[in-house]
């Protein structure tokens, strides 16, 4: 898909939103009542969830790798996906 | 046309040299963020203790000065591609401008810490903390350069709606830069 103002405006939006999400989650006073209701490793699994979706839109669509078929398509998947398997094991066991 | 439409398919635009390169160091980041992890799972409490000594308000900036910037790439190259070599250039300096911010805010943080008299033999933490975000320091450096480069070549017009490969590839890297910062950010600043 090639990408347009409209579509490039869009993801943009979205990953400031995402960081913005990620810094509130960070800031434990701020978002204190969510952090005492969920355990620390749900909080945790939504931050690696939230930065994989992050740094896999820029793969899809900043990067223009929406539009490659084969290997090509899935090398940003292909690393998120093995960082981010990395860092769950490390931290949740 | 229909053989050409197929290879450009299969391969990801702009060089592929450069593509084999951003893989390579991918992998190399990938390696540092398995190394920081698993250092941690064995100091907990230490690796909490100095993390909450950083400026995730100062991150926080980081992280939006290089997403405006590659967001600026990507508009510099929607406008190359309508042959508004002008704009592009325009989009490209604001491209410039985020990457330099995110040099100031990173060597104002690192001129804190220097003030404390923290360097990499304070501890484990930092060890981690500065070798990791000094390295990445230096693909910004890197990056911003190339940007100065395709700003130059666009203002010359070098670049045009049939011919930009120089600047989808340079493009490439500087999103490389962008998005190892998105897993360093919540992994070094955020996660406990």
């Amino acid at each position: 898909m090639e990408i347009s103002y409209r579509i490039n405006n869009i993801i943009f939006s979205v990953l400031i939103s995402l960081t913005l999400f990620t810094w509130l989650l960070g800031q434990t006073e701020l978002v204190g009542d969510i952090t005492e209701k969920l355990s620390a490793k749900t909080i945790f699994i939504i931050l690696l969830a939230v930065a994989v979706i992050k740094v896999q839109l820029i793969g899809d669509f900043f990067m223009h790798l929406n539009s490659v078929k084969g290997f090509w398509r899935w090398i940003i998947t292909l690393w998120v996906t093995l960082t981010g398997g990395f860092i769950a094991i490390a931290f949740l066991f | 046309m229909y053989i050409q439409e197929q290879i450009e398919r299969k391969y990801p635009p702009g060089d592929l040299a450069l593509w084999i390169f951003i893989c390579a160091e991918l992998l190399v980041f990938a390696v540092f963020f398995a190394a920081y992890a698993f250092t941690r799972a064995n100091n907990i409490e230490l690796f909490n203790q100095f993390q909450a000594t950083l400026n995730t308000d100062l991150a926080l900036l980081n992280t939006i000065a290089l997403l405006s910037s590659s967001y600026f790439v990507v508009s510099a190259i929607i406008a190359i591609k309508e042959n508004k070599q002008q704009q592009s250039s325009r989009f490209l300096l604001f491209a410039i401008l985020g990457g330099a911010t995110f040099l100031v805010l990173k060597m104002t943080e690192y001129s804190h810490h220097m003030s404390e008299g923290i360097n990499l033999t304070t501890n484990l933490f930092y060890m981690f903390y500065l070798s990791l975000t000094f390295f990445h320091f230096m693909h910004v450096i890197l990056g911003v350069m190339i940007l100065i480069v395709l700003w130059i070549n666009t203002r010359k017009g070098t670049y045009t709606a049939e011919e930009h490969d120089g600047l989808v590839s340079g493009g490439a890297y500087w999103h490389m830069v962008d998005l190892v910062w998105l897993i360093l950010f919540p992994l070094i600043y955020i996660m406990r």
